[in-house]
């Protein structure tokens, strides 16, 4: 009975995990995620051409298709070619992402929010939480891929808070039992 | 006929006492401005207005070059026409075009429909006679590298720049284009020596910029 259960309950989480990184790895279609124009403003801002960078004050909010971060202060970094990192600062910073009609929207909120255009990826670190689908992630430091809906959450080093997952298992007991083997 | 002629002579503008009264007053005033007209001498009081008015001397297709104390070129003004006005303390451009020289960075080039270069009333330095310049209509900051490739172009209809400060600001709307964004907010200060621009916070509008993620 009691191996049983624990069965059960194993069984549960695999598939919480299952339902969480399936639908993150469903990734939203219907938004653009590499779209090519981000929309930032500010209260003020500074532009300094010798470290070619500018930095934005005050109610800051980054958006663009489907997607929208808010934080106090927003410093974009570029080089030569490109744009290279956005990082925002809150408190906390917040993220949002719109996903298809099925699924609920990702939020994520931490002290800090780096978006790195190139490669499509999120990094929130500083009591970073992330929820999709109504399955929350917190740790120190998470990766989100914008374009995959995947996540990595980890700690820098052991020292810092451990990853903590909360994951929504379905409650329907006709769904439960059908996918029982 | 005979009734047309008779309201004719009924109509009180065309009586001959009125027409008579209207001739002697038109007479009176074509004398009164003949005798003024005759006079050369213009009233005191206009003429000093008149001088402050009029430029003192106008010069056509001018560069003017401003040096340091160690001889070397700050800025440049070319315009068109450049009319000096010395009771106001003030000099016009037309079409004026600003160059300054940045330390070992790319020149500022600074162009607008007109300018006017005068003297800050905060200041006692006489070598600073003209140590401001305001320039007005299509403003356009651009500075260039040396592979003539754009790298940013501020437009505006009003910039003051300061030479002595290496300073321009403005409070008027604002449009910045860089080759990886555009800008747009109310006023900005630009530090012409470091390159730093600062678009400050002001209650009419908030600072928007578009950032090309991709080319």
């Amino acid at each position: 009975m009691l191996r049983r259960r624990i069965r059960i309950s194993s069984r549960a989480v695999w598939l919480g995990c299952l339902v969480f990184l399936g639908s993150a790895a469903r990734a939203e279609n219907t938004q653009d995620a590499s779209a090519s124009q981000l929309t930032i403003e500010g209260d003020s801002a500074v532009f300094l051409q010798e470290q070619n960078t500018i930095e934005y004050v005050g109610n800051v909010v980054a958006f663009m298709d489907g997607m929208r971060i808010v934080g106090d202060r927003v410093l974009v970094e570029m080089n030569a070619d490109r744009i290279e990192r956005i990082t925002t600062n809150g408190a906390p910073a917040t993220f949002w992402q719109k996903r298809h009609a099925t699924a609920r929207d990702t939020t994520a909120a931490a002290n800090t929010i780096v978006f790195l255009p190139d490669s499509s990826l999120l990094e929130l670190s500083g009591s970073a939480s992330l929820k999709q689908d109504g399955n929350e992630v917190s740790s120190a430091l998470i990766r989100y891929d914008l374009t995959l809906g995947q996540l990595d959450a980890g700690s820098p080093n052991a020292s810092q808070e451990r990853v903590r997952m909360q994951l929504r298992v379905p409650t329907n007991s006709t769904q439960r039992s059908s996918e029982e083997p | 006929m005979s009734s047309n002629t008779a309201n004719r002579s009924r109509h009180p503008w065309l009586s001959s006492v009125r027409l008579a009264g209207l001739s002697v007053l038109a007479l009176v005033t074509a004398l009164t401005l003949t005798i003024e007209g005759d006079d050369p001498r213009p009233d005191p009081d206009n003429r000093d207005l008149v001088s402050t008015l009029q430029p003192s001397s106008t010069a056509t297709g001018v560069t003017w070059q401003v040096f340091s104390d160690q001889g070397k070129l700050d800025y440049d003004v070319s315009a068109k026409q450049l009319e000096q006005y010395p009771s106001q303390q003030l000099m016009k451009a037309a079409n004026p075009i600003v160059r300054m020289a940045s330390q070992e960075k790319y020149p500022w080039v600074l162009r607008a429909d007109r300018g006017v270069i005068s003297r800050r009333r905060d200041t006692l330095e006489v070598a600073d006679q003209y140590n401001q310049m305001t320039l007005q209509g299509h403003v356009q900051i651009l500075r260039q590298s040396d592979t003539a490739k754009k790298q940013m172009m501020l437009s505006t209809s009003q910039l003051h720049i300061f030479p002595t400060e290496q300073r321009a600001q403005t409070d008027m709307p604002v449009f910045l284009e860089h080759e990886r964004f555009t800008t747009s907010s109310e006023g900005f200060d630009l530090d012409l020596e470091t390159g730093a621009l600062i678009f400050a916070q002001n209650a009419h509008a908030r600072v928007t910029s578009k950032l090309f993620l991709r080319d």
